[in-house]
């Protein structure tokens, strides 16, 4: 082996250990964004596994850096992704939810999530009127609600979705009344139609 | 100061720099429009706050992040990579594409269509399955086991393709989602044709889902620069051009139906569907195609040209299986003659077997992980 392929297979190493530090780092938090909007464990690992996938893709993110990978960036980065998945599985299971209800008049369920039936019958038509009305939002609002609910800071949102720090209440503001407009549309609906 | 929703929310939020938070709080004590504001915003905070809690469920099931990276690290990362890790990458990715509603045919460069029937062969995922399962208009199915070097050669080929470099397919048709059915009626009456459920099940055996799907259209044209372009990358020698200026392809595939099952710790999935047709232009003749593709592979001319003869190219979905990752044999199924392809994986310690068979011009294939290849035999044989 020469010096330069060792170099280059010493700096692959240690960029594959980046990454590996920064897969085990993350994983659980995204897996778990991922589970509240898929509802199952195998669709929220697939969709875990591409969100790491695109990490691996984008290397200027955290490779070739001595230093540490800039951490919130990463975080950040990763949390954008999975929220842009997690607002096409919504988008795409509304789409399937509206044809099935009228064409076979049944409605999607991810099954219950607690033992009491009522209560579970309770929460499952909430948490498809929070689903509908998070699918109805513009993209970007959606996706901060899903970021903002799972965790992120203020400058990790700003980094996400590239816009100044002093910028995220406003656009919170927006998003949070938005969203509640829908619900409160898509619960009287529902109501009215019983 | 002057009053700002978007600062006072933040404020809510203990988001702000200390000095600017004395000069919000500083601000509030004196100002009751902003205080009135502050409790709107609060209200709506906490609201939507419960209103996520909802998806929040009582327990998230085990995601351990050291299985979840070795997975990563053998299904989903590029090369270095086996032909079963190459397959599996492509298939997760193939499956991402189509959950995000990009479906489009990446890889219908002739030659390269025997890469994805690699995909397809050992789908688990039934969206691969009912996209790809056949674009021909499939009969039967032939194995040709290729090894590391060949599947190599493929994937190199593929990733041409999917860039685009002999063309791109449009897509006329985008493929459904899958949409829950209730019974075998309602199941067949979407899909146009007789679909059958098991009749025998393992012990255990509990139905997860039952749906119907239709499948896309594409057309496809590739001109003679294309068609250049594509011979040349494949450096396959004393092959030429079809006498053609174009050639289009139309492929259609139409609905499949699926029937999930769990067993124990195990899957399995029953996937139906109406062979697809691929209408091909005169002039192009897909037995020198075949051989084309088999003298890619390394296969010497002689024996490329004999074996290519002997294919039915118009109703055979021939199938490069890595030999040394996978067993294949043919088997007795369901009354006719279908294949069985068998996988262990090393690192994960997990049996796959997909069977595939063609009965009555209906493709069936079942894909089972952890399930005894018997079992997934039996349960092929109860279809009724």
């Amino acid at each position: 082996m020469t010096t330069d392929a060792w170099t280059r297979a010493a700096a692959q190493t240690r960029d594959e250990a980046t990454f590996d530090a920064l897969f085990l780092t993350h994983y659980q938090p995204i897996f778990r964004l991922l589970y509240r909007i898929a509802g199952t464990r195998e669709e929220a690992e697939d969709l875990a596994q591409e969100t790491f996938l695109r990490l691996h893709r984008s290397p200027e993110l955290w490779k070739g850096t001595r230093e540490k990978p800039r951490e919130h960036n990463v975080r950040a980065w990763l949390y954008r992704v999975a929220a842009n998945l997690a607002y096409n599985v919504l988008r795409s299971q509304q789409r399937r939810t509206r044809r099935e209800d009228v064409v076979l008049g049944q409605t999607l369920s991810a099954g219950s999530w607690e033992p009491n039936p009522v209560e579970a019958a309770e929460r499952e038509e909430e948490r498809v009127a929070v689903r509908h009305a998070l699918a109805a939002l513009p993209e970007r609002q959606a996706q901060l609600l899903l970021m903002r609910h799972a965790g992120l800071s203020y400058r990790e949102l700003a980094e996400a979705l590239g816009i100044a720090p002093g910028s995220v209440g406003t656009s919170l503001v927006r998003a949070e009344a938005a969203f509640e407009r829908v619900y409160q549309n898509l619960r009287s609906s529902e109501g009215g139609g019983r | 100061m002057k009053c700002d929703t978007g600062r006072l929310r933040a404020y809510l939020d203990d988001a702000l720099p200390s000095p600017e938070r004395d000069a919000v709080a500083g601000h509030l004590a004196a100002c009751a429009v902003c205080q009135a504001e502050l409790s709107v915003l609060q209200a709506r905070s906490v609201a939507a706050g419960s209103r996520f809690a909802a998806l929040t469920p009582a327990s998230y099931p085990s995601a351990d992040p050291v299985r979840a990276l070795a997975r990563f690290r053998a299904e989903t990362l590029p090369a270095p990579a086996t032909p079963w890790a190459a397959i599996r990458r492509s298939l997760t990715m193939t499956k991402h594409t189509l959950l995000n509603g990009r479906w489009r045919v990446a890889t219908i460069g002739m030659t390269a269509l025997l890469c994805l029937a690699v995909i397809l062969s050992f789908a688990p995922a039934r969206q691969v399955a009912a996209d790809f399962l056949g674009l021909f208009r499939v009969r039967k199915f032939a194995v040709i086991p290729i090894d590391q070097a060949q599947q190599a050669k493929l994937e190199a080929l593929a990733q041409q393709a999917e860039s685009g470099q002999f063309g791109k397919p449009t897509q006329v048709r985008e493929a459904g989602k899958p949409q829950p059915v209730a019974d075998l009626a309602a199941a067949s009456k979407a899909v146009g044709f007789a679909v059958r459920a098991p009749a025998a099940l393992p012990t255990g055996a509990t139905r997860k889902s039952f749906t119907v799907q239709s499948g896309p259209a594409v057309h496809y044209e590739m001109d003679r620069a294309m068609m250049q372009a594509l011979l040349d990358a494949t450096q396959v020698q004393g092959v030429k051009l079809p006498p053609v200026d174009k050639v289009t392809i139309d492929v259609d595939v139409p609905f499949a139906a699926e029937q999930s099952f769990s067993i124990g710790n195990g899957a399995l999935s029953i996937l139906q569907m109406a062979s697809p047709q691929v209408s091909i232009p005169p002039g192009v003749d897909p037995a020198m195609i075949g051989e084309a593709g088999f003298k890619f592979l390394g296969m010497p001319d002689a024996d490329a040209r004999r074996l290519a003869q002997s294919i039915d190219w118009t109703s055979t979905l021939v199938i490069p299986l890595p030999a040394n990752v996978v067993q294949y044999r043919e088997v007795t199924v369901d009354g006719v003659s279908g294949l069985l392809v068998e996988h262990k994986s090393e690192k994960t310690n997990r049996r796959s077997a997909s069977l595939l068979w063609q009965r009555d011009g209906v493709i069936h294939g079942i894909n089972a992980t952890d399930v005894d290849p018997l079992v997934v035999m039996q349960v092929a044989d109860s279809l009724k």
